[in-house]
């Protein structure tokens, strides 16, 4: 009876397209036309009548299978608006929920978006390499250092290398022109071909009339309008350090999202006039980039090793005693540095940024959990409705696109709001990360990105509770009680008790973050920090400190006045290695490194460091002059006993130790106390570092005006400048506050996320369990009873997310805390803290819905039955 | 709310203009009475156009008509030779009818006095 004649590839495509609804005749009606055909004019014709027929009606098809699913999709859209609108509350504390979770997670993809975009600007960002060197007698892996020979000669002798940038710090300088006189420290030495190499553009001046002199000099635009205000600064002079310098170039400002970043840059013919550095094979001071040629890149080992070759060719000897060169990518310099820090480079941490990124996909997941859960809970609450479509005949796949639709739009308009959620937060969190982050609408990885959050929220949380309700059996949900519909509630349970895991885990890794800082910062530094003052000592007042100082100690309320090489809490230390003693053992392998301390008489006085044993320095002794003091964790590296008296010598230079004294913390406590040598300097003839002046603290501004007075008398090149190291010492835990901050705002959305879908399903626990309180209530139980009896449940929930939740805190806050080496203990309070405080916010936020179903009049719940 | 309730309920496809294609259409069904059904259809169409009238086309035509409610499908009787089922007849609307006439009196109006073009188009102003 059913058998067909038609061509039966043409009839396939006939029967897809005509997979609707009052489509279902055109097979046969195909059939019998193709019949008649086949009768009245042959096979062939009929054949090919049947396929052109085919061929011409798929487009009408696809345009009719559009528009029927178009509405369709009006249709589910609006019976789906419906729906939201007939319960608004619960649908406006689950769209809320979600959209402040999204925009959350939202802007931390931003910024780690951000973290991982530096330097991609850069047209041959793909050819752009760092030297660093391999030190394998310190285990110092990628030290972005390397001799200043090295870029030229690597350019000439190998192949491939189509051009070298060598860049150095500048020392801090002071700037003048016209009235403008500031000090400037974000200034480099550099090779024009930064300019070119990198994406760098140049606003005035061309790379080959740069920096062709000791004297030239470029600035960036922001420099050259705060010096030279509106006019043009080509060609013009500018003072630095008392010489006269010519501005060649002004270049644009430097990308905030590049490593690179500099005010100011000065030509390597400057260097050459004051040391031999660049043309040194010795002096590992520079930072080299080459520019490699498109094919050379996928040849690094071999270059590495070419360059150590040509190395040693010069007679480098440390690449003769062992270290090695490698060629680190440009976009990982950012985020996979050696940690070497200086004034032109922006450094992230790629595990800070990791971190991060799991955070935001966290704060996701407990967004869409909750959404999920409150979802499914409001469907239950609809188990009747869903019975009753199912007995006149709504097939299983309707209603479960019914759901579905309700979802996608509850998501696509938590959406609309996370969007301007982030547009309203962008600003401040600029501010905070130092970043500028904007949305970028036209990017498609953008959209792309937000459209997948969408479709995978919507269509997952929606899918949930549709696949789940329409698998009813409609006679069960129409005469069954509600409260006895339970199935699914347990994997609600675990959900919440994930949330809450979650939460009670960022809370204390929060608090510990701030209990370490605050360890930090109230640890014994060996030193007392208040009331400190130093004021940093410039090159041309070489014999103007002796008179500074008498002058200052003139005042009552000054009493010390000393100095130090350098600034001991920021500036960087400088090491030294191959120190010898008497009594040391031969067959020991490891040199010693000392940090060298160059200090003024009553440095330890005026610090108040403790002595062990032997003297400090002391103008009483002249034999001091030739005597050295160490700390006690040079003596501990040592292992040397009875040190006073013992000789120390580094090549020429030779001392004797006179004292020991008390170790001091003059860095964050991320690091080990370095091992010391304090030596006498004389401050009259090599004035540079910094003056330590300490000051009675109750009489502050007086005496800051007094210091700044006699400054100005002695001086008047530089501007005054000041500090007080206890600011220093704060600022050392700047990063770790900024994290600590940051977690903190992200905890208390995680708390608020949990408590917000905690209440929507104590919402619908206390709707579900109305009858049984009813009767409950009749029975005699008292409205504290039910209370208690209704917010068990949840407490226990909240005491296994507790359970859960501490030792994988533990091991991450373990995990961190490695990274310092003076590290608070964890302690058991912040669990309890902990544990109580989810307790409390969870009990408070269930308690409306449970006081007022246990409050309600029990006749009105039992009534309807 | 309210205005929102509206729009919901979407917008009227009523007293819309008819296309030519829908005008051949349902003239085709008027004619063929009681065996206008899709084959029938499709073929008296062809003929009238000269080309070659497609199903999908056709279907298509339909169901925009169907939404405007110009024209009515009842089920047939029962053919023997069509494997058992009923075949779907379709039929002029009240509001078809309408629709049509108002087609007519737009095509009276606007050709009304012009005399039959010549076969070659060199003669504009007439």
């Amino acid at each position: 009876m059913d058998k067909y004649y038609s061509p039966r590839f043409a009839r396939w495509i006939i029967s897809l397209l005509s997979k609707f609804e009052k489509m279902d005749s055109l097979i046969f009606e195909m059939e019998d036309e193709y019949l008649e055909i086949f009768e009245s004019e042959g096979r062939k014709r009929a054949h090919k009548w049947y396929w052109l027929q085919t061929f011409k009606s798929i487009p009408r098809f696809l345009k009719f299978s559009f528009d029927w699913g178009k509405s369709m999709f009006s249709n589910y859209l609006k019976i789906a608006l419906r729906n939201i609108i007939k319960k608004k509350e619960f649908a406006f504390i689950n769209i809320i929920g979600l959209a402040a979770g999204m925009a959350c997670s939202i802007v931390i993809m931003l910024w780690v978006w951000d973290e991982y975009s530096y330097d991609k600007f850069n047209k041959y960002n793909t050819n752009i390499f760092r030297i660093t060197s391999d030190w394998e007698k310190w285990d110092w892996d990628g030290l972005p250092l390397s001799p200043g020979s090295l870029g030229p000669a690597v350019k000439e002798e190998i192949p491939g290398i189509t051009d070298y940038v060598r860049i150095i710090g500048y020392d801090r300088a002071v700037f003048k022109y016209n009235n403008n006189i500031f000090y400037e420290k974000n200034g480099v030495i550099v090779d024009p071909s930064i300019f070119t190499v990198f994406s760098f553009p140049l606003k005035n001046g061309t790379p080959d009339d740069i920096l062709t002199s000791p004297e030239s000099i470029v600035i960036s635009e922001t420099f050259a309008k705060k010096y030279f205000g509106n006019e043009n600064p080509f060609g013009k002079q500018i003072d630095v350090d008392g010489e006269l310098k010519n501005v060649t170039g002004v270049f644009y400002d430097l990308p905030k999202n590049s490593h690179l970043t500099f005010d100011f840059a000065v030509s390597f013919e400057f260097l050459s006039e004051h040391s031999n550095y660049s043309e040194s094979w010795s002096a590992f001071n520079f930072t080299t980039y080459l520019l490699l040629g498109d094919k050379t890149i996928y040849d690094l080992s071999s270059i590495s090793s070419k360059m150590v070759k040509t190395a040693k060719s010069n007679k480098c000897s440390q690449v003769e005693g062992g270290v090695t060169f490698n060629l680190q990518p440009l976009n990982d310099v950012h985020l996979y540095d050696f940690g070497w820090e200086t004034n032109y480079t922006r450094i992230g941490d790629s595990t800070q940024v990791y971190i991060f990124m799991m955070v935001a996909v966290f704060i996701l997941f407990i967004a869409c959990i909750n959404f999920t859960n409150l979802s499914t809970a409001r469907a239950v609450n609809r188990s009747k409705e869903v019975g009753l479509r199912k007995t006149i005949g709504a097939n299983k796949s309707q209603l479960i696109f019914q759901f579905i639709a309700e979802s996608l739009l509850m998501v696509t308009i938590a959406t609309i709001i996370a969007i301007l959620l982030v547009e309203a937060i962008l600003p401040s969190f600029n501010t905070l990360s130092g970043k500028e982050i904007t949305t970028e609408y036209s990017n498609p990885v953008f959209i792309g990105v937000i459209l997948v959050i969408i479709l995978l929220t919507g269509l997952l949380s929606g899918s949930y509770p549709a696949f789940y309700l329409s698998s009813f059996n409609p006679v069960t949900t129409l005469t069954k009680r509600i409260s006895s519909v339970k199935g699914g509630s347990s994997f609600r349970k675990v959900l919440v008790v994930f949330q809450f895991s979650l939460s009670i885990i960022l809370i204390l890794v929060t608090m510990l973050i701030y209990k370490q800082i605050d360890y930090s910062k109230n640890i014994k530094l060996g030193i007392e920090k208040e009331n400190v003052v130093f004021i940093p000592l410039l090159e041309n007042l070489s014999t103007k400190y002796e008179v500074m100082k008498t002058e200052l100690l003139k005042n009552p309320f000054i009493k010390e006045v000393s100095a130090h090489g350098y600034n001991l809490i920021t500036d960087p230390t400088p090491r030294a290695a191959g120190f010898k003693w008497a009594g040391m053992p031969e067959e020991r392998e490891r040199s010693l490194d000392l940090i060298w301390s160059g200090v003024d008489y009553r440095f330890f006085e005026l610090l108040k460091i403790e002595p062990v044993e032997g003297e400090i320095f002391s103008e009483n002794f002249t034999s001091h002059k030739d005597g050295v003091i160490l700390n006690e964790a040079a003596i501990a590296e040592m292992g040397l006993e009875n040190p006073i008296g013992k000789w120390i010598t580094l090549d020429d230079w030779k001392k004797t130790i006179i004292g020991v004294v008390k170790n001091v913390h003059f860095k964050s406590t991320k690091k080990e106390i370095d091992p010391r040598v304090f030596y006498l300097r004389d401050y009259s003839t090599e004035a540079s570092g910094i003056m330590l002046i300490k000051i009675d603290g109750q009489h502050t501004e007086e005496i800051m005006s007094y210091i700044e007075d006699k400054w100005n008398i002695i001086n008047n090149i530089s501007p005054f400048e000041y500090g007080f190291i206890e600011d220093d010492y704060e600022n050392l835990y700047k990063s770790e506050t900024k994290i600590a901050k940051i977690f903190s705002y992200f905890t208390s959305l995680a708390i608020l996320i949990s408590c917000l879908g905690l209440f929507g399903l104590s919402l619908f626990a206390a709707e579900q369990q109305k009858k049984a309180v009813g009767i409950r209530k009749v029975l005699g139980a008292s409205t504290v009873g039910i209370i208690l009896l209704m917010s068990k449940e949840f407490v226990k929930w909240i005491l296994v997310a507790n359970v859960i939740a501490w030792p994988i805190a533990y091991l991450f806050i373990d995990q961190w805390l490695q990274n310092f080496v003076y590290k608070t203990e964890i302690g058991i309070l912040p669990f309890l803290i902990a544990g109580i405080s989810a307790v409390t916010i969870s009990l408070a936020t269930i308690s409306f819905q449970s006081i007022k179903a246990a409050s309600e009049n029990p006749i009105e719940s039992i009534k309807y039955e | 709310m309210f205005l929102l309730e509206s729009r919901i309920r979407g917008k009227s496809l009523k007293n819309k203009e008819l296309t030519k294609i829908e005008e051949i259409l349902l003239l085709s069904i008027w004619r063929l009475k009681e065996n206008a059904y899709g084959v029938k259809i499709r073929q008296h169409v062809s003929e009238v156009i000269q080309k070659e009238f497609s199903y999908g086309h056709l279907y298509d035509a339909l169901s925009q008509l169907e939404k405007k409610e110009y024209v009515r499908k009842e089920l047939g009787e029962i053919v023997p030779n069509r494997r058992g089922r009923r075949q779907k007849i379709y039929s002029v609307s009240e509001l078809g009818f309408e629709a049509l006439n108002k087609a007519r009196e737009v095509n009276e109006i606007i050709w009304d006095g012009i005399p039959r073009f010549a076969s070659n188009p060199g003669n504009q102003n007439g």
